[in-house]
Parts: structure tokens; C-alpha cells; sequence
């Protein structure tokens, strides 16, 4: 029984995602009802999600569905991050769409199921359980990035995504494939236990297996070598699910991403060097793009590579004993907060046809919307991390953990590139406030994105004087 | 110890490396073939040979499945997406890097020499038990240990025929 | 936790932080000019008067922080919300709770767009400053210091000069870059100290010399950005420049006595050791400083570049005092910084209101005009006078203590500063003889009107304070006596333990 409470809050989003295609076969289900159900049945599973009782920090492989599933206090916070995610996509989609016309219910029924693939991919302690529901996750999200067939850009978009996704998928099947052979099993709680008794470097078929299981997941989190599909498919993908995609498939990626590298700790050992550089190269290989962009879903994008590395640093220093992952989840809780509120200002200040999108078009903003170009200029803040939004304190946790763990040279890095990286977050603001405006940023009807952003705004430094999450 | 060439062990030999071969070739054709269809057909051949790779490793249901599903569904189906689809096609390549043929030979071989290393320096452990793969074995399998795994498959499938249907629609109406 | 008197009363420190905060929170729902403007004025004099109980109640005759409350914030980190006043900060954070009614009542007229938006990010700029000057837990004082940054660029970004966009990613750019090494110094003091981000816990260490001397240098490009010291300086001509009077006297009187605070509150007591070793140097610093910053006002044309350059000088002093590791020396910086905050502050108010009549900061525009704003060159004059030091004046007493402790730590290093106080008074009296008389050549200033009445309320209480400390300074240095004292105190039986120590490893 308590099995099924476990994934209670999957089977919300999931049936609720197919309620929503039975209901809107009905023909008198508008567009805004569409969504208003949606953001309902993410807040259910919100509240389920927040009432099913995982107590304490479980241990990493306490399981589920014999073995497939683990539950912790770990995954049960990133679920909350994912359905929050989903929220708060719904309100910038039902904003989005009084401007854009291409909606329809299945929109939001493959958010749903974008979520639940997401919620699984956090639980996930087996392999194979891990490769469905990443393909669950991936699929909806592929269907959705390339949902506006009528234009080019999200063409290409969906192409690459769809490619390099199944180049990810194929090294993370082959990684799981030499795993299994090496350990014979795909469950990580026998893995770990193979781990323990046997040296892990002593077995190449192990090292290669993990080496591939994690270049798909570097590839799906954008790290270094693997990033460069990001900023076109950002850009490409209508609004909604670019802030969807930024913030939920990088909070489950990280949260089964750690969860599969607390496995062992020789294992650890090993790859933690190596992803040193890799959340070194990350780091500054986002920062160099994002520099260079001028348009904000483009910079975004970059930036959350810049993310990535970060919380690539906050892989490198866990431990491998007691993992309670709380760096990590309020790392990205407060990456989510920020990006979804600039995602749900882009909603409504983007007008028709996402017109606006460069920075220059947000000339003045702060003459002309005081409240919502504050707002930007919070999240931007929190961003960079500069005290006291929640992304200071994010950053703040991570470089304490990151010298706890003895890693000086890259608490020094990741703060150098913070500052790097205040560069193009600042040309916003510098943008909103210190120019002229040209235009009135006119906004059509009554929507909710506003209200998903000063909520948001308010939540960032909500996050970061109560955190919760630790 | 070599067995014979003419024995029953060299003949299954000979049979192994001739499936390889038939894997490889049809490879080979899908990539390189100018027109769709023949690509198809290059990949019909290739899944042909993985599937009696599976007989071989002692998996005859699932070398079934490859035949039925791979050979027998995907491949016409993509057959039938061809030739739906504009047949006219223009065969302009974008400027084909010079360097992309050694690159790939390149990173083909070491992938092919790290894969065998692998497998031969790896201590096989002696866990993964081999079975007769039988149907009934893997059944059980899906209905206990991975009923769950199971059912999300459901939804995969869901995802997909939604999918297709969003897409499919959206191309019809412009 | 012996350093510490927990307050039984009001909890005074946190309702000076948070006043202000509530009140920006209150203005973001205001829409009208006016009323920003009165309500602003009303939260920072409430602000101002509540500080007065602090300084009535503080007990002179102890070194410990006081008026302290502490609650639990982050337990996992073990990081606390703890805030408290010594003889040390207990100056400045009277000046902070002072000077910003007036910074209001200089931008009445002075800010003519987005009122409620520059109230808000002065009120924020004073909780924040409070704030750092109040801080014992370093998470809390490392978050303050850095907030502070954000509506200090916002008020030179909008409210700004010509230039304020370069001026503003300037100041922000570098004073954060300052700030980089300093957090990874706190995360290992916490780690080092058992866990625990206490400030007072982490003094008087036994950190090895190779950490001590990491540390020092963390803190040091930290707080000496902030200063700004000698090589760091660049950023603070173009930030005073193009700041709207309310910036600069903010920047000037407050923001800088953050880094020399900085010096005193952590460098000294956390790293000894490397202070002594890097005692040269830094005095080294000083002295270019103060011999740079004069130079350079010298030849300044625009009168706020002038008084920031003169700014570089005035703490070259204040870093001298502070290095040179003696009673006056100490207690002579600290009182020199109250002075410059006064003095700079109000000539940057005056500057201010010249640039309101002419528009122009330019000394050449602004010639001659004694004969049309007789009250106001009066204000100048004695300003003036003050900035370099005339005896009678507040800055006498601090240089005169400064240099005192300089020559009793050795004589060729205060002659080498001497020059300083002559350029000062160089510089400074050829500004005043431009500005009252000019030459033949003047522009037509009759057009000009005097100062009003909101002017005057404003630039008087500065005077008040210039002759106050300058005529009896008694009163402030009774304030800091016990603590600079045992600071010292510390630091010398710190470093006679630490020679012990070297001696016997000699031996």
C-alpha cells in the first residue's frame, strides 16, 4: 500500500492528464478553462505531493515497487519543485496563448506527462524504470517544443533536441546495458551492493557503463562538451516549455543524477575528478555564450549552463554518507523560482508572436511597468547571485560544501564565474532601467502570468531567509 | 582448441560471423544508399542480422520480437512514410566537411576497440544467469518484479499516438 | 559568548534595520511624490532619534558588543541573526542613522523622476548599512555588504550624470570583484572555527601564519576596494561623479568607512600575525594615497572629482592610523572617519547645491559666487576649512591623532605624510577662492538666489558636528576608548604569545 502513496502524487498528474484530453472532447471547454484545470491539477498533486509523508532522510536505496523506486525527503522536494514547475508553466502558458495561437488541450495534457516522467525520473532507482521514464519525459517535451509546426524556428528546434535526446537516450541504454553485464543487476540497491565488495576500477565494463549513463545525463543537463544543442532549442521552443524544460528536466535530471552517483564511493571517487573540469568547462563555456547574446531566451538558455555547472560543483562535494542532497534541491528551487519568473514576465511582455526577445526591446521597462521590471530585476539578481535572493544563498551552499569537501580551487572558480556572469544579467537591468522607453508595453487581457510573477518574486527571497529544503 | 571447419561447431560458427556480416552490410547500405527506400531496406537487413545476433545469444523471443516488430512494423511503417511523402526528393547536400569520413572512421574504431578491450579485459561475473529465455520466464518477469516498468510503457505509447496526433493535425490545418 | 551583553530592552538594533525596510516596503504601494518624499523623511528621523537610546544606554567602560540580540536563522549552517555595537561601530552607526534625513532633504527638489523609486533605494541602502555596521554574524554582514550594492547602483544608474552607466557597472563591477575572495575566507574561517559563522569567536585564533596571511589578503582586496585605497581607487571619481548628491554623500560618508571598519572589525583581530607582517606595505599604500589623492584634487576642474579625489587622501589617512597599531593612531581613525563622513558629506551636499542652481559641476561655472550666496559660502568656507584640517575644526583632532600615533611608530613615516595635509590645504583653498571670488572673468551669477531654508536646515546640524568634535572630541573618544583599548589589549598580548612562541622554535 504505501507503495502506491509513493507515487500518489505521479498518478495525479498522469490521470489528470488524461481527464484533461476526456474533457476537452467536450466542445465547450475554452482555451482559458483548459488551463485553469491544468494549474488545479498541478496544485492537487502539489498538496499530495506535500502530504504524503516521507519521513526523515530516508537512506538513498530504501525501495519501492521491488526495488524499482527510491523515496526520500530528497525526492519528495524535488517533486514538489517539479509540480511547482508545472504550475507555474500552466500560468505562463494560458498568458502565452491570448497572444499565440496554437493551442490546444494536448498542450497541457503533455505537460502533465512531461511531469509525471520527471517525478519518476526522481524516484527512479533501477535502470531500466530510469530509461522509461526518461523517455517519458523526453517524449512529451520533444512533442512539445516542436508543437507550433507553422514556424521554422521551432522546426529546428525540435530537430536537434530530437537528435541529440536520442543520441543521450542510446548512451544512457548502452551505459545501463554494461552496467547490468558488470553487475549483474540494473537495481541500484544491488549495484551499490556489488560496489561495495568489489573495486569498481577493477571492472572496466562498470567504468565504461557509468562513464556513458552519465554523459547522457551531462547531455541532458547541457554540461560542457555536450551543451551546444541548448541555446537554439531555447530559443526554438514556444515560451512555456522553454521555462518548463530549464527548470523541470534539469531539477529531475540532478535529482537521479545524484542519486546515481551516491551509489558508491569509489565510483564517486572516480568521476569526480573528471567532472571537476567538467563543471569548470561548463561554468565558463556558458558564461562566454550567454556574453555573447542578445536575445533574452538565448541568453537564458546560456546561462543555464552556467546553472549546470554550478550544480555539477554541488555533485562533485556531496557525500557519498548521509546524502540528504539539500544543496542541490535548494539550488535548484532557487534556480526554478528565477527563471520561471522571468519565463512568466516574458508571457505577457512578449506580446504577439514572442516579439519581443532581445534585449533591447526592454528599453525602459522600469518607466513604464515599475513593478514588473522590478521584478525581472530580482530574478536577474537572484540569478547572479547576489545577496539576498535565494540564489546567493543557493551558491552560498554550494561553495560551503564545495570547501567543506576540500575543493577551494573550485569554490574560487565558481564565485569568479558568478561574477562573469553578472555581465549579462546586468544588461537587462541596465536595459529596463537606465534607458529611455520606446514603446508602452501594451498587455492584452486579463491574464495570470502577473500573478505567477510577483509570486515568484516574493518566493525568491522567501527561499532564501527560510530554507526549508535543508 | 579449433574445431573443424566442416564440423557442427565451425558450421554455427560460420553461421555466426555470416550474421555479422549480413548486420554490418545492411549498415553500411542504409547509410550510404542516395534514395530513401533503399535505406529502408538496408536497415530491414541490419535489423534482420541484430535479430539472429539475439538468437545466437540465446534470447529466441526477443530475436522473435526484432523480426515481428523492427523488420515486420517499423520498417513498413517508414516505408509507408516515404512513400507518402514527397517523392521528388532534392538530393542537395549541404558542403560535406572533408574531414567528417576520417573523423567518423576514426571515432567508429576507437569505439570499436574500447568495446573490445571491454569485453576482454572485463572479469565476467558469473551472476547473470543464462536461462533458457523462454517466454514464460520473461512474462513472469513483466507481471512481478517489473509490473511497474510495465505499465509506464502504457503511457509511453500514449505519449507517442498523442504526439502524433498533435503534429499530424497542426500540419493539416496549414 | 563572553564578549557578549544581551539586551534586555527593545530589541533597538533590529527595529533601526528593519524600520527602514518596512518603510520601502510601504513606499512600493505609494503613488505619490510628495507624500515619498515626507514619508522617507519621517522613517529615517524616527530611525535617527530611536538610535539615541543606544548611544545613552551603551556602557562606556566595557568592551563588549551590546545591545545584542540573537536568534536562530539557518541551523543546519549554524547561522545565526545576530547583531550587536561596540565602541568601534557604535560611532558609525550613529553617523549612518544621521546623515540619511539629511540625504533625504538634500534630493527634495534635486530628484525630480521616480521619487518613490529613489526613496525606496535610499531606504534600503540604510537597512543595509545598519545592517553591516551591526553584524556579528559574518553570513549576515557578508549579505548586507553585498546588498548594499544593488540600490546604490540603481541610484547612480537612474539618478545619475551623463556618464552613469559606466560610472555605475564600474562601482558595481569592482566592488563585488573585491568581495569574491572575502566569501571564500568566511567559509573557511567557518569551517575552521568548529562550524560557526560567530564573528567574535573567530578573533584571536591561532589560524597558521600561511592561512593568516591568505586571509589578510582576502580581506584586504575586499576592504581596501571599499576604502578605496591607493591602486584600487579607480572606480570612485567616476561613481562620486555621476552619483546624485544623495549617492555621493552616501558613498562618501558611509560607504567608505566600511573598508577601514572592515579593517578594524576583522583583519586586525582574525589575522594578527599577517597584519604585522603586512603592516608596511599597507602603510605604504596609505602614504601614496594620500600624497595621489592630493595631487590629483589639485588639478581637478570639476568640483566633485575634487572632493572624491580628496576622498582617496582623507582615508589614505584614516588606513594609516589604523595600521600604525597604537592607541592614537587607532582611536584617531575611527574619529577621522566620523570627520570625513561629516565634512565630505556636507561639501558634497554643497556641491549638490550649486549643481541645482547652475547645473554644472564645473569649477569655472561656478566662480564668483560669494557676492550672490553669501550664507552658503559661509557654509563652504567653514567646510572647507574643516576638509583640511584648521585647528578648531573636527579634522584636526583626527589628523592630529593620526599623525601623533605615526611619529610615535616612526618619524620619517608621518614626515612622508605631511605633504598630504598641506596639498589639502592647496587644493581645498583654491576650490574657495574660486567659488567666493573668482577672478576678473566671471560668469554673471546675479541670477543666482541664496540658500533656502530646507538648504540651511539641511547643512547646519553638519556645522554643528564640525566645531563640536573639533572643539571638545573628548565626548566621541570616550565612546571608542575601552574598546580600542582592548583591542589592543588583545593584539599585543596576541603577538608577544606568537614571539614566545617564535623564540622558543629559535631556541
Amino acid at each position: 500500500m504505501l507503495d502506491f502513496i509513493i507515487i500518489l502524487p505521479l498518478l495525479v498528474v498522469g490521470a489528470g492528464a488524461i481527464a484533461l484530453m476526456l474533457l476537452a472532447s467536450m466542445e465547450n471547454l475554452s482555451e482559458g478553462s483548459t488551463a485553469l484545470v491544468s494549474i488545479g491539477i498541478f496544485a492537487f498533486a502539489f498538496a499530495v505531493q506535500l502530504m504524503v509523508s516521507v519521513s526523515g532522510n530516508v537512506a538513498p536505496y530504501e525501495t519501492a515497487f521491488s526495488g524499482m523506486l527510491t523515496a526520500s525527503t530528497f525526492t519528495k522536494v524535488a517533486g514538489l519543485i517539479i509540480l511547482a514547475c508545472g504550475l507555474f508553466s500552466c500560468m505562463i502558458a494560458q498568458t502565452y496563448f491570448t497572444q499565440n495561437k496554437f493551442s490546444s488541450p494536448e498542450f497541457y495534457s503533455l505537460m502533465m506527462f512531461a511531469a509525471s516522467g520527471m517525478l519518476l525520473l526522481t524516484m527512479a532507482a533501477e535502470l531500466i524504470t530510469l530509461f522509461i521514464s526518461l523517455e517519458i519525459m523526453s517524449l512529451a517535451i520533444y512533442v512539445l517544443v516542436g508543437y507550433d509546426r507553422s514556424r521554422i524556428k521551432r522546426s529546428e528546434a525540435v530537430l536537434k533536441y530530437l537528435m541529440l535526446g536520442a543520441f543521450a537516450g542510446a548512451f544512457f541504454t548502452m551505459g545501463a546495458a554494461l552496467i547490468y553485464g558488470g553487475a549483474g543487476s540494473t537495481r541500484f540497491a544491488l549495484i551499490s551492493k556489488y560496489l561495495a565488495t568489489n573495486s569498481f576500477l577493477e571492472s572496466p565494463v562498470l567504468v565504461a557503463g557509468t562513464l556513458l549513463v552519465i554523459v547522457a545525463f551531462l547531455f541532458k543537463v547541457a554540461a560542457f562538451p555536450f551543451h551546444a544543442w541548448v541555446v537554439d532549442v531555447y530559443d526554438g521552443a514556444p515560451l512555456p516549455v522553454t521555462g518548463f524544460m530549464a527548470t523541470g528536466v534539469k531539477t529531475a535530471i540532478f535529482a537521479v543524477f545524484a542519486n546515481f552517483i551516491v551509489l558508491d564511493n569509489g565510483m564517486k571517487g572516480v568521476w569526480v575528478d573528471y567532472l571537476f573540469y567538467v563543471a569548470v568547462f561548463t561554468m565558463f563555456a556558458g558564461n562566454l555564450i550567454a556574453i555573447g547574446q542578445n536575445n533574452l531566451k538565448r541568453m537564458l538558455a546560456a546561462s543555464g549552463i552556467v546553472h549546470s555547472g554550478y550544480l555539477i560543483i554541488a555533485l562533485v562535494a556531496v557525500g557519498t554518507e548521509n546524502f540528504t542532497g539539500g544543496v542541490i534541491i535548494f539550488y535548484l528551487a532557487a534556480y526554478a523560482a528565477a527563471t520561471l519568473g522571468v519565463f512568466t514576465a516574458l508571457a505577457y511582455l512578449g506580446g504577439t508572436d514572442e516579439r519581443r526577445d532581445s534585449f533591447d526591446d526592454f528599453k525602459g521597462l522600469a518607466k513604464v511597468r515599475p513593478y514588473t521590471a522590478a521584478a525581472i530585476t530580482i530574478f536577474m539578481l537572484s540569478m547572479a547571485g547576489i545577496p539576498p535572493t535565494a540564489g546567493f544563498m543557493g551558491k552560498f551552499y554550494i561553495i560551503t560544501d564545495a570547501i567543506r569537501a576540500d575543493q577551494m580551487l573550485l569554490a574560487v572558480l565558481g564565485i569568479v564565474s558568478s561574477i562573469l556572469s553578472m555581465w549579462y544579467y546586468l544588461r537587462l537591468v541596465i536595459m529596463m532601467y537606465f534607458k529611455e522607453p520606446e514603446e508602452s508595453f501594451e498587455v492584452s487581457g486579463v491574464s495570470l502570468a502577473p500573478v505567477g510573477t510577483m509570486i515568484l518574486a516574493v518566493s525568491v527571497f522567501a527561499i532564501g531567509f527560510y530554507p526549508v529544503f535543508l | 582448441m579449433n574445431p573443424s571447419l566442416f564440423s557442427a561447431d565451425g558450421l554455427v560458427g560460420l553461421i555466426f560471423l555470416l550474421t555479422i556480416a549480413i548486420t554490418i552490410a545492411g549498415g553500411i547500405i542504409a547509410c550510404n544508399s542516395e534514395r530513401l527506400v533503399r535505406a529502408v531496406a538496408g536497415l530491414m537487413i541490419c535489423f534482420i542480422g541484430v535479430g539472429a545476433l539475439y538468437y545466437f545469444l540465446n534470447s529466441p523471443f526477443v530475436a522473435m520480437m526484432q523480426v515481428l516488430i523492427y523488420v515486420g512494423a517499423v520498417a513498413v511503417t517508414i516505408s509507408f512514410a516515404i512513400m507518402l511523402a514527397d517523392p521528388e526528393q532534392s538530393s542537395q547536400h549541404g558542403p560535406i566537411n572533408a574531414l567528417s569520413g576520417p573523423f567518423g572512421f576514426i571515432t567508429a574504431a576507437l569505439l570499436t576497440v574500447g568495446l573490445a578491450l571491454i569485453a576482454l579485459k572485463t572479469m565476467w561475473g558469473d551472476e547473470p544467469k543464462v536461462n533458457d529465455g523462454s517466454v514464460k520466464i520473461i512474462g513472469t518477469q513483466l507481471l512481478t518484479d517489473y509490473s511497474m516498468v510495465f505499465e509506464l510503457v502504457s503511457i509511453v505509447l500514449l505519449i507517442s499516438i498523442i504526439g502524433a496526433l498533435v503534429i499530424a493535425r497542426e500540419g493539416r490545418k496549414s | 559568548m563572553d564578549q557578549l551583553l544581551i539586551n534586555p530592552g527593545p530589541p533597538l538594533l533590529s527595529i533601526l534595520i528593519f524600520l527602514p525596510l518596512a518603510g520601502a516596503l510601504f513606499l512600493l504601494l505609494v503613488n505619490n511624490e510628495n507624500f515619498a518624499r515626507y514619508w522617507t523623511l519621517a522613517v529615517t528621523g524616527i530611525a535617527a532619534l530611536l538610535s539615541l537610546p543606544i548611544l545613552t544606554g551603551f556602557d562606556r567602560g566595557s568592551a563588549q558588543f551590546q545591545f545584542v540580540e540573537k536568534h536562530a536563522w539557518i541551523e543546519t549552517l549554524n547561522i545565526n541573526y545576530v547583531v550587536g555595537v561596540d565602541g568601534i561601530s557604535l560611532l558609525l552607526l550613529l553617523m549612518t542613522t544621521f546623515i540619511m534625513p539629511f540625504c533625504v532633504l538634500a534630493s527634495w527638489t534635486y530628484i525630480k523622476t521616480r521619487v518613490q523609486s529613489f526613496m525606496i533605494c535610499l531606504l534600503i541602502m540604510e537597512s543595509a548599512m545598519v545592517g553591516v555596521f551591526v553584524a556579528l554574524d559574518f553570513v549576515l554582514f557578508y549579505i548586507l555588504w553585498e546588498a548594499m550594492l544593488i540600490p546604490m547602483y540603481l541610484l547612480i544608474g537612474i539618478w545619475g550624470g551623463p556618464r552613469k552607466i559606466y560610472a555605475s557597472i564600474k562601482f558595481f563591477l569592482y566592488t563585488l570583484a573585491g568581495s569574491v575572495l572575502l566569501l571564500v575566507g568566511i567559509i573557511w574561517l567557518y569551517i575552521t572555527n568548529n562550524y560557526s559563522f560567530f564573528i567574535p569567536d573567530m578573533m584571536w585564533q591561532h589560524y597558521s601564519v600561511t592561512a593568516q596571511v591568505l586571509l589578510f589578503l582576502a580581506f584586504f582586496l575586499a576592504f581596501a576596494i571599499k576604502v578605496p585605497m591607493f591602486p584600487f581607487h579607480t572606480w570612485l571619481p567616476a561613481a562620486h561623479v555621476e552619483a546624485p548628491t544623495a549617492g555621493s554623500v552616501i558613498l562618501a560618508s558611509i560607504l567608505l568607512k566600511m573598508g577601514t571598519y572592515g579593517f578594524l572589525r576583522f583583519a586586525l583581530p582574525m589575522t594578527p600575525e599577517a597584519t604585522v607582517m603586512m603592516m608596511p606595505y599597507v602603510l605604504g599604500l596609505s602614504i601614496a594615497g594620500i600624497i595621489y589623492g592630493g595631487f590629483t584634487a589639485l588639478a581637478q576642474s570639476d568640483m566633485k572629482k575634487l572632493i572624491a579625489y580628496s576622498s582617496v587622501g582623507h582615508m589614505g589617512f584614516v588606513t594609516l592610523g589604523i595600521f600604525v597599531l597604537n592607541q592614537q593612531g587607532i582611536e584617531g581613525a575611527i574619529l577621522q572617519m566620523i570627520n570625513h563622513g561629516v565634512t565630505t558629506g556636507a561639501l558634497f551636499l554643497c556641491v549638490g547645491m550649486i549643481y541645482e542652481r547652475t547645473h554644472s559641476r564645473e569649477l569655472l561655472s561656478a566662480t564668483g559666487v560669494g557676492q550672490y550666496m553669501p550664507v552658503f559660502v559661509t557654509f563652504l568656507g567653514f567646510f572647507s576649512l574643516s576638509s583640511f584640517g584648521f585647528p578648531g575644526t573636527n579634522s584636526f583632532v583626527g589628523e592630529f591623532m593620526i599623525l601623533a600615533g605615526t611619529f610615535e611608530y616612526s618619524i620619517p613615516l608621518a614626515l612622508a605624510a605631511i605633504p598630504g595635509a598641506v596639498l589639502a590645504a592647496a587644493y581645498m583653498l583654491r576650490m574657495l577662492q574660486k567659488v567666493v571670488w573668482g577672478g576678473t572673468d566671471n560668469p554673471d551669477q546675479s541670477w543666482l538666489t541664496d540658500l533656502n531654508v530646507r538648504e540651511i536646515v539641511t547643512l547646519t546640524p553638519f556645522l554643528i558636528f564640525v566645531f563640536w568634535i573639533g572643539l571638545s572630541p573628548q565626548h566621541f573618544l570616550d565612546l571608542m576608548q575601552t574598546s580600542v583599548t582592548n583591542l589592543l589589549d588583545n593584539f599585543t598580548a596576541y603577538s608577544s604569545q606568537y614571539m614566545a612562541a617564535a623564540d622558543l622554535i629559535v631556541r
